[in-house]
């Protein structure tokens, strides 16, 4: 059996695996950087308000992510276009924000979207959405439309220097 | 010492163990090696886009510490990326630090300051993609200088076709030929 199985040579390969496992793990961290906190939030995902568009297709979806990230909380809404009833796992996300009060959706042609809100801090936004992620025949526009001419999340003045500031209690 | 054992010890074979473990020190220094090859490749990224993007678009803020600078990128001959960049006045624009990134913009759109920390980007169309609404700069005003970023669309439908159906979105087939550029 000593002669079938090299035990010095087995040892060098796990060596050798455990030097490249170690490298590619450097290299990949800027990468789990971004993700970590989603796998280890555990977020908790409610409806807040579904619009369904005027054609009947699509749903717009308001929903809050509550998610622990270590000791801290934070609630993130998020807006997303379903298919009609369906769950809002399978939509495209068109906004992420925190926080986003007041929001409401509007939809004010069968594929233009209105997302009107009082204050909000935009983590991410995008113009165009569909139903489903690779559905591209029937694309959905979305504008944000702040209630306010002036800013919508900082707040004048807060500063000594009269530099407008976030605001200090971010609740909703 | 026994006859016996001074047989035993001279008699018996003697193998050298090899040291199987590694030490620690060289894996941390593999995987230091790693973050830094993706840091390097990171900044090559950065360099080439960089150096494949121009600025069509560059207006100071009215209290003049910040500029508000729109750039094309260059990915492929048939695809120009728009990017929205805020920088401290007269610094280059970061290709990391875009606030969005874009597609389809026929013109340059305009930046206009309607207050020092309120900038409006009107365009006529454009499909917009990762847009945040609020920038901030670890080095103007000792990092307590804020800007607030709206989107103001001229068109009812600045990104898709107002036809049902429509594959494409605006402007993303049509020639390269944009109207109006700035040079």
């Amino acid at each position: 059996l000593s002669g079938l199985f090299d035990r010095d040579a087995f040892t060098t390969a796990i060596r050798r695996l455990a030097f490249i496992g170690a490298f590619l793990l450097g290299l990949s961290v800027p990468l789990l950087n971004s993700s970590i906190p989603a796998w280890t939030g555990f977020p908790i995902r409610r409806e807040i308000a579904r619009v369904i568009s005027p054609d009947g297709r699509e749903d717009a979806v308001l929903t809050e992510e509550r998610a622990k990230v270590v000791v801290f909380s934070r609630i993130l809404s998020q807006v997303r276009i379903v298919r009609h009833w369906m769950g809002t796992e399978g939509g495209s996300l068109v906004l992420s924000a925190d926080p986003l009060a007041s929001a409401q959706l509007v939809w004010t042609e069968p594929r233009l979207l209105e997302i009107r809100y009082n204050r909000a801090r935009v983590i991410y936004f995008t113009n165009r959405g569909a139903a489903a992620p690779k559905e591209r025949d029937w694309p959905i526009e979305i504008r944000l439309a702040p209630r306010s001419d002036d800013f919508s999340y900082l707040r004048p003045a807060l500063d000594p220097k009269g530099l407008a500031q976030p605001p200090k209690d971010d609740t909703h | 010492m026994t006859a016996r054992t001074k047989t035993l010890i001279e008699t018996k074979p003697v193998t050298l163990r090899r040291d199987t473990h590694a030490p620690f020190i060289a894996y941390a220094s593999l995987f230091l090696l790693g973050l830094l090859t993706a840091a390097a490749m990171e900044t090559l990224q950065d360099y080439v886009t960089q150096w494949s993007q121009r600025e069509l678009v560059r207006v100071t803020s009215t209290d003049g510490r910040v500029d508000a600078v729109f750039a094309e990128q260059s990915h492929g001959p048939l695809r120009e990326v728009g990017a929205l960049y805020l920088v401290p006045k007269g610094d280059p624009a970061s290709p990391s630090g875009a606030l969005f990134h874009g597609t389809a913009f026929k013109q340059p759109p305009k930046l206009v300051w309607r207050k020092p920390q309120l900038l409006e980007m009107v365009y006529g169309t454009g499909c917009i993609n990762g847009f945040a609404n609020v920038w901030h700069s670890g080095v103007v005003e000792g990092g307590n200088y804020y800007v607030e970023v709206r989107l103001s669309p001229t068109r009812k439908f600045a990104c898709i076709n107002d036809q049902p159906k429509s594959a494409t979105p605006v402007g993303e087939a049509s020639s390269q030929a944009k109207e109006g550029k700035a040079n």
